[in-house]
């Protein structure tokens, strides 16, 4: 599943069914499988749904109940929500929010993480959204001194880790020595040692 | 019929005329792990400066009509991590490794040659005095006659490989200054690095590349690349090697034909990891067609009248 983007996207979205693609991957890291033994919240703004799906998917088929995982589905509207029955069929319980309130509740995925998170103690969140939003939940999981994992996006020219161009700033390693730039960060490619980042990694602007 | 792909570059044997462009292979082991990487000609790896280099911050890349722009700042391991690391994994490939360096003073050109010249396993060293994306150094050494020349001789003086001169595009004659490095010592030269650029997003009102300015690449810049291999090529009696867009099989023929005796493959690896091995087989393709013999016999002979 994806959203028309740049003129890649758009020449996948013109295809046909029937018709044959080159598909190359799977490419990256991919979120851990959800902890049975831990309180989990997994929040999807958009596009991020599919992948959190299919990770709550993927714990349910291992045998953990659904009840056990909070899903927050989020969208800007009721128009752009994704196939959120999906969940439903999953036995999942999910919280719907958009941000005009044409479906669920009115407001954000942060807005919602927000309340859920107020409750709670220790809880470990798995985030995949726009940029925006995995900032926000990242600064929301600081705050709260919480963990978490967040799947990033980025424009990637290769996706297979050879040009660097889809970089992102982390905080550099401690034994890092002398560099002839002297930064004041590390860069990490989204393609291969991403998508997905532990919380309180990544540098945001 | 066996065709004979091979050719030499300053006394270096490639079985195939089909390189990978620095800064588009890493150092191998991504693309290793897709294919067998040994089917190369060969490889020249990222730029390495001495120290190693984490690069420009995001974004640092952007697509353009027919090509793309990159602000990556040679993002590098340094020589060290290079030679401890990342050598000991390339050698065990049976593919020329080119080893492309990179500095903003002489000194640090001079102290990766001899770290080099210790080293077993690299065919050649490629001399990058062209990347448009660092603010000191670069392609300072190439925009001019002088210091391009003087650069090459002090990697001279120490190499013990074959030392080939990367061009940069964005002078007001390349072959002034293809003609100083040869004077000075190169080997070899390889041309085109990529044109200066940028894009700017007119709602934000900013660059679209962190550091504003980048490098263009893909079939955008081709025309320019192959009219300067032609003239280059013309000119210099070393070997050189084109590159500048080559995406396919007939793009490789184009700079051979103009007087590439070899060619390096860049943005069209980003699109498909699979695009070098395409265009060695499209080569032969070529030249069995053309009832050619050897690829050797190709270079340089597009007709002059």
């Amino acid at each position: 599943m994806f959203r028309i983007y740049g003129s890649g996207t758009a020449q996948m979205a013109a295809r046909r069914p029937g018709e044959l693609m080159h598909l190359f991957g799977p490419l990256g890291n991919g979120f851990p499988a959800v902890d049975g033994n831990l309180d989990v919240i997994l929040a999807a703004g958009g596009i991020g749904l599919p992948p959190l799906y299919f990770l709550a998917k993927d714990a349910v088929e291992k045998g953990l109940s659904p009840h056990k995982m909070t899903f927050i589905a989020g969208a800007k509207s009721k128009l752009e929500l994704l196939n959120e029955a999906r969940l439903f069929e999953l036995g999942l319980r999910p919280v719907i929010c958009t941000d005009d309130g044409t479906a669920g509740r009115r407001g954000t995925v942060v807005d919602v993480l927000e309340q859920e998170l107020a409750p709670r103690q220790k809880v470990t969140v798995y985030a995949c959204g726009p940029n925006a939003m995995l900032r926000e939940v990242d600064l929301l999981l600081a705050r709260g001194n919480l963990s978490g994992f967040l799947s990033l996006e980025a424009l990637m020219p290769c996706g297979y880790g050879i040009c660097s161009g889809c970089a992102v700033r982390v905080h550099p390693p401690a034994d890092r020595g002398p560099t002839d730039d002297r930064c004041d960060y590390h860069l990490k490619r989204v393609c291969i040692e991403g998508p997905v980042f532990s919380a309180g990694e990544v540098m945001w602007d | 019929m066996m065709i004979d792909l091979s050719v030499n570059i300053a006394g270096v044997r490639l079985k195939n005329p089909v390189l990978t462009a620095s800064g588009c292979f890493s150092y191998g082991e991504e693309a290793s792990e897709i294919y067998d990487i040994s089917r190369l000609g060969g490889i020249v790896t990222k730029s390495l400066t001495y120290l190693p280099r984490e690069g420009h911050p995001p974004p640092k890349v952007v697509e353009t009509d027919s090509g793309m722009l990159n602000a990556i700042g040679l993002s590098n391991v340094g020589i060290d991590k290079f030679i401890f690391e990342k050598l000991p994994f390339l050698r065990q490939f049976d593919t020329a490794c080119i080893v492309s360096i990179a500095g903003s003073r002489v000194e640090e050109y001079v102290k990766m040659t001899e770290r080099l010249a210790e080293c077993d396993g690299i065919a050649a060293i490629e001399a990058n005095i062209s990347c448009p994306n660092v603010d000191e150094g670069g392609l300072e050494f190439g925009a001019y006659r002088e210091p391009a020349g003087r650069v090459i001789a002090e990697i001279k003086r120490r190499a013990k490989q074959p030392v080939i001169a990367k061009l940069s595009p964005n002078v007001t004659d390349i072959v002034e200054i293809a003609k100083s490095v040869v004077a000075n010592g190169a080997d070899a030269i390889s041309l085109i690095n990529t044109l200066v650029g940028t894009v700017i997003d007119i709602e934000k009102r900013s660059f679209k590349l962190s550091n504003k300015c980048g490098g263009l690449s893909g079939p955008a810049i081709r025309p320019v690349a192959l009219a300067m291999v032609y003239k280059v090529a013309n000119t210099v009696k070393v070997p050189v090697i084109g590159m500048g867009g080559i995406m396919t099989a007939s793009d490789a023929v184009q700079f051979m034909l103009a007087g590439a005796s070899a060619v390096e493959v860049g943005t069209a690896c980003f699109i498909d990891p699979m695009a070098p091995l395409k265009i060695i087989d499209g080569l032969r393709d070529y030249l069995a067609r053309h009832h050619e013999k050897s690829v050797k016999d190709i270079i340089g002979k597009v007709r002059r009248s």
